[in-house]
């Protein structure tokens, strides 16, 4: 299996415009595969990432692929699987019975109870791409996709600029 | 430019690699910087008409249905469709009445527009004169400048040129049409370029690598007449390029334009600004070519009587405005189609939506941001209709009953 890579918000760079939501609705969960069609479409496309925000700052939310994931464990039907290759935790919407349990496990939120789709709904990382849809479509570059070595060497380059700073 | 995609109709693959190697970024450099292009604001779903906001709705998600202050779906669009068009909205149960009035009211009749000719083509900037490129610049401002010209220090030139972007007349020469008018900036011959209120203004990105003077036509007479004279003084002879031979075109009247009507069954109207979404200029040339060929006359105003410029065939320009000719009854009974594919500006816009309401079949490729409101971009689609771009040419053959 190839180094696991994750999310990386560089929260300073979040606007929280939310393209990030509208292409992952468009790109993942739509037919039409067109933000204008899409709009049309029945059921409505979902997004798998959430922006939020506590009233301050805007927060991108993805499924965080954790390594231990309790939807994994929660998951009686097989439904949630891992791939192989790049290690990512993905729905079969095929094997998925609608239960909720995976949604009530997952501590972040990040799994949607798509009862239109007959499915629980997450982000898979867009893992066959080289590049997530969320991560092409941040105007401001916020979201990006690395492996553990490469966020610890992120998180120090961040407390320098802090240190710098004051 | 990060995409390989035809950015224009005529041939300008030296100009692109002229800008490229001097470092000159054009309005497609810029274009594909700016994507992905705000999604909401597409749709129609976006509103900063005051400061509680800027509101959005989401079209996916269930939750957000309304603004801060309680507007849906419907008036929001409606909303974004009228602060297109330069209008106030105000409350009303029929948004799309409101929008069609709205239209109405800003097509007002214009100019009266004579037969003549003129010439069409960056070929018109003169090495020996002081170029002025007027976009969006009302006819009666241009006289005044025009006439003031003939008695003010040319410092040294033959004299003021000025010559128009984007639209065409009998009394002046053009020198491009509204996106191409950097490519023309690229021969270093405009002095000044004077951007009106009705201006798209994308020479400003190649204004900025040249000595060109950016001005408003609001600015005194003589002091606008100065600012170009001192721009030309400026001029970088390195800099200026060849430009083509200019084509001569010929210029009619509504009063012509109903003589010819008379005498043919089917007249297509052509006319809208440009927009770099698209390839500029090809949906206006691939149609009327497919158009004349199967014996309808085409008619075109404004920038796309300059994208036409040159174009064999049955193919009329006229320096009126497109909405003129719905008081025309001997040409509006033969127009079988108003094809305006790429829309830019808000009063070109109020123009398709008005002959659209004057049952005109109106065909665009541009999309409006209404459409994150189906139930009013239906009835909207109703007066102008969509077509992909890859399928304007074969729906405008459609319109006149031809077949591909």
């Amino acid at each position: 299996m190839s180094e696991v890579r994750r999310f990386f918000v560089d929260r300073r760079k979040c606007l929280g415009c939310k393209t990030c939501e509208l292409r992952c609705a468009v790109a993942r969960g739509s037919v039409g595969k067109e933000l204008v069609a899409a709009v049309r479409e029945n059921p409505l496309p979902r997004s798998r990432v959430y922006v939020q925000s506590d009233g301050e700052t805007p927060a991108v939310l993805h499924c965080r692929q954790c390594e231990d994931a309790p939807c994994l464990s929660a998951c009686s039907t097989g439904a949630l699987k891992v791939d192989p290759e790049t290690g990512v935790k993905y729905i079969d919407a095929d094997r998925c019975i609608n239960c909720w349990m995976c949604v009530m496990a997952c501590p972040y939120g990040a799994i949607a109870p798509a009862s239109e789709r007959h499915a629980a709904d997450k982000c898979d990382r867009c893992f066959q791409m080289e590049r997530p849809h969320c991560m092409e479509a941040c105007p401001t570059g916020a979201i990006e996709l690395l492996t553990e070595s490469e966020i610890e060497a992120r998180m120090r380059e961040l407390r320098a600029e802090t240190m710098n700073e004051r | 430019m990060a995409t390989i995609r035809r950015k224009t109709a005529i041939p300008a693959l030296d100009d692109f690699k002229y800008a490229r190697k001097n470092g000159i970024d054009l309005s497609w450099d810029n274009y594909e910087q700016m994507l992905p292009q705000d999604g909401f604001a597409r749709l129609g779903l976006a509103c900063s008409d005051c400061l509680m906001g800027p509101c959005r709705i989401n079209p996916f998600d269930r939750g957000s249905e309304k603004t801060v202050c309680g507007l849906g779906r419907k008036e929001l669009a409606y909303r974004s469709m009228m602060r297109l068009m330069g209008a106030a909205a105000r409350e009303t149960a029929d948004p799309m009445a409101a929008i069609l009035e709205t239209a109405a009211a800003k097509c007002p009749e214009t100019v009266k527009v004579s037969d003549g000719c003129t010439s069409v083509g960056a070929g018109v900037l003169k090495t020996d004169m002081i170029n002025v490129l007027c976009e969006g610049v009302p006819f009666a401002r241009l006289a005044e400048l025009e006439k003031a010209a003939e008695s003010a220090d040319a410092a040294g030139a033959k004299g003021f040129n000025f010559v128009l972007v984007g639209a065409c007349c009998s009394k002046r020469n053009t020198a491009c049409g509204l996106a191409n008018v950097e490519l023309a900036m690229l021969t270093g011959l405009a002095d000044a370029y004077l951007l009106g209120a009705g201006a798209v203004g994308l020479g400003r990105n190649a204004a900025a690598a040249y000595h060109t003077a950016v001005l408003c036509p609001g600015m005194e007479t003589g002091a606008l007449l100065k600012k170009a004279a001192e721009a030309f003084a400026k001029r970088d002879a390195a800099k200026i390029r060849p430009a083509g031979e200019p084509v001569q075109l010929k210029m009619h009247s509504l009063e012509s334009l109903a003589e010819i009507a008379g005498s043919c069954d089917k007249v297509a109207l052509f006319a809208g600004d440009a927009n770099i979404k698209r390839t500029v200029g090809a949906a206006v040339i691939d149609t009327i070519k497919a158009l004349t060929a199967k014996g309808v006359a085409c008619f075109t105003f404004g920038n796309a009587a300059v994208e036409a410029a040159g174009l064999d065939g049955a193919v009329y320009a006229s320096g009126a405005a497109v909405s003129d000719v719905a008081a025309c009854e001997a040409i509006m009974k033969k127009v079988c189609a108003v094809c305006m594919p790429e829309l830019a500006l808000g009063g070109t816009v109020a123009q398709a939506l008005y002959m659209g309401g004057k049952g005109a079949p109106v065909l665009t490729c541009t999309e409006l941001p209404v459409e994150g409101c189906p139930e009013l971009a239906d009835a909207l689609h109703e007066s102008v209709e969509y077509c992909a771009p890859g399928d304007f040419t074969a729906r405008a053959l459609e319109c006149a009953g031809e077949g591909v």
